[in-house]
């Protein structure tokens, strides 16, 4: 019964503290694995996708209190997990300047390290060429390629204008062709 | 939300190679990951609640309310003042500049009252002071001295280069003959043929 209210009506049960952790266990399972993917795709390894996934999830628990209903509930969670992992890609960047490690190359590390990783095949090599992206190109590329998510929408997560996004794809993936094609 | 087949169309455009291939993730999550995650989240939401129990069970029994009030239409009527523009006054006399200017002066006459004591007391010969003499102007000198004055220390000074001149070949016959001894005849005929070029009246 409760699986089927929307979101507002969910946000509404939190608010008034009434079945609270039904209706946020509700909100978790509904967008979880797409918010999951998000984060994995600019992280890369499971244990830091998960970390981020709980820091986003508890934020968004401590937050909801002050949820204003004129945004999208998933929007908004959209917009905790870029933040969050950019922030989490931010720390990794000022633990690498300490050990003059590149990022783009810690996670192309992490990527050589999954499981079944095979640099022949055109799938990750595709997730290779996306590590090569500076972060706003690949928070982009990966919104709007895996997530096939209209330019508006982006607008609303990202704070930026749908021009600047539209030439962000336009280049990221021009060089993830440049990439392909030249290894 | 989506609209797959207009993002394809634009990817198409942008780039056939990428949108040829497959859309998919090559990623792998454990299993049950899903599964368990909302319960995951709970747990860590409870522990922490915990903790913050343990810490202050007040302020966590306190909703987190915002308990001031904000007058009617506030926030709508909120203008920001802007301060009115003034004009920048510039000063016609700047002290600063005078005092910098009246420094620099200060400076420049001590370090040149220095050099100038330095100089007399390095040099106990009376040189310094005959150079320090010869920064006196001719009209400071002219202060000093009379129109005949003046002219009698000019035949004077004529005098001195007329006497001078003279001393070049004051020495006895002994002496110039001890010279003439260690020259050869040769060296004394170019000699001669050498004046006799630049001064022909001289050998006249």
């Amino acid at each position: 019964m409760l699986h089927e209210l929307d979101d507002i009506e969910l946000v509404r049960l939190f608010k008034e503290n009434q079945q609270r952790e039904l209706a946020f266990t509700i909100i978790v399972k509904r967008y979880q694995e797409r918010i999951y993917w998000q984060i994995r795709r600019l992280v890369v390894s499971h244990d830091d996708a998960d970390d981020v996934m709980q820091n986003v999830f508890i934020k968004a628990w401590n937050a909801l209190e002050n949820f204003r209903e004129d945004a999208k509930l998933f929007t908004w969670l959209y917009r905790i997990a870029t933040n969050e992992s950019l922030t989490f890609l931010d720390q990794a960047k000022r633990r690498s300047s300490v050990s003059f490690e590149d990022v783009s190359e810690t996670l192309e590390n992490k990527l050589h390290s999954e499981k079944d990783f095979d640099e022949k095949k055109a799938v990750w090599k595709l997730q290779l060429a996306i590590q090569q992206l500076p972060e706003k190109q690949r928070v982009v590329f990966n919104l709007r390629y895996f997530e096939e998510m209209p330019y508006e929408e982006m607008s609303e997560i990202l704070e930026t204008s749908v021009g600047a996004l539209k030439a962000s794809y336009h280049h990221a993936v021009k060089k993830i062709e440049d990439y392909i094609l030249n290894h | 939300m989506k609209d797959p087949n207009h993002i394809q169309i634009e990817l198409s455009s942008i780039s056939k190679t990428l949108a040829e291939l497959p859309q998919n993730t090559p990623f792998v999550v454990p299993e049950g990951y899903f599964t368990d995650f909302s319960s995951i989240i709970l747990d860590r939401i409870y522990s922490e609640n915990i903790d913050n129990q343990e810490l202050s069970p007040l302020l966590l029994s306190l909703r987190k309310e915002n308990p001031f009030v904000v007058p009617d239409n506030y926030i709508v009527n909120f203008k920001a003042p802007i301060p009115a523009e003034q004009a920048r006054i510039v000063p016609m006399f700047s002290l600063n500049k005078v005092l910098k200017y009246a420094v620099a002066a200060a400076i420049v006459g001590i370090i040149t009252t220095f050099a100038v004591l330095q100089n007399k007391t390095e040099d106990p010969s009376g040189l310094a002071k005959s150079e320090n003499e010869s920064l006196i102007s001719a009209d400071a000198f002219a202060l000093f001295l009379s129109e005949s004055e003046i002219v009698e220390d000019a035949e004077s000074q004529q005098a001195e280069i007329e006497e001078s001149g003279s001393l070049l070949v004051n020495l006895d016959s002994k002496a110039i003959s001890e010279i003439l001894t260690e020259i050869s005849e040769n060296e004394i005929s170019t000699y001669l043929d050498l004046i006799k070029y630049e001064d022909p009246n001289r050998m006249n």
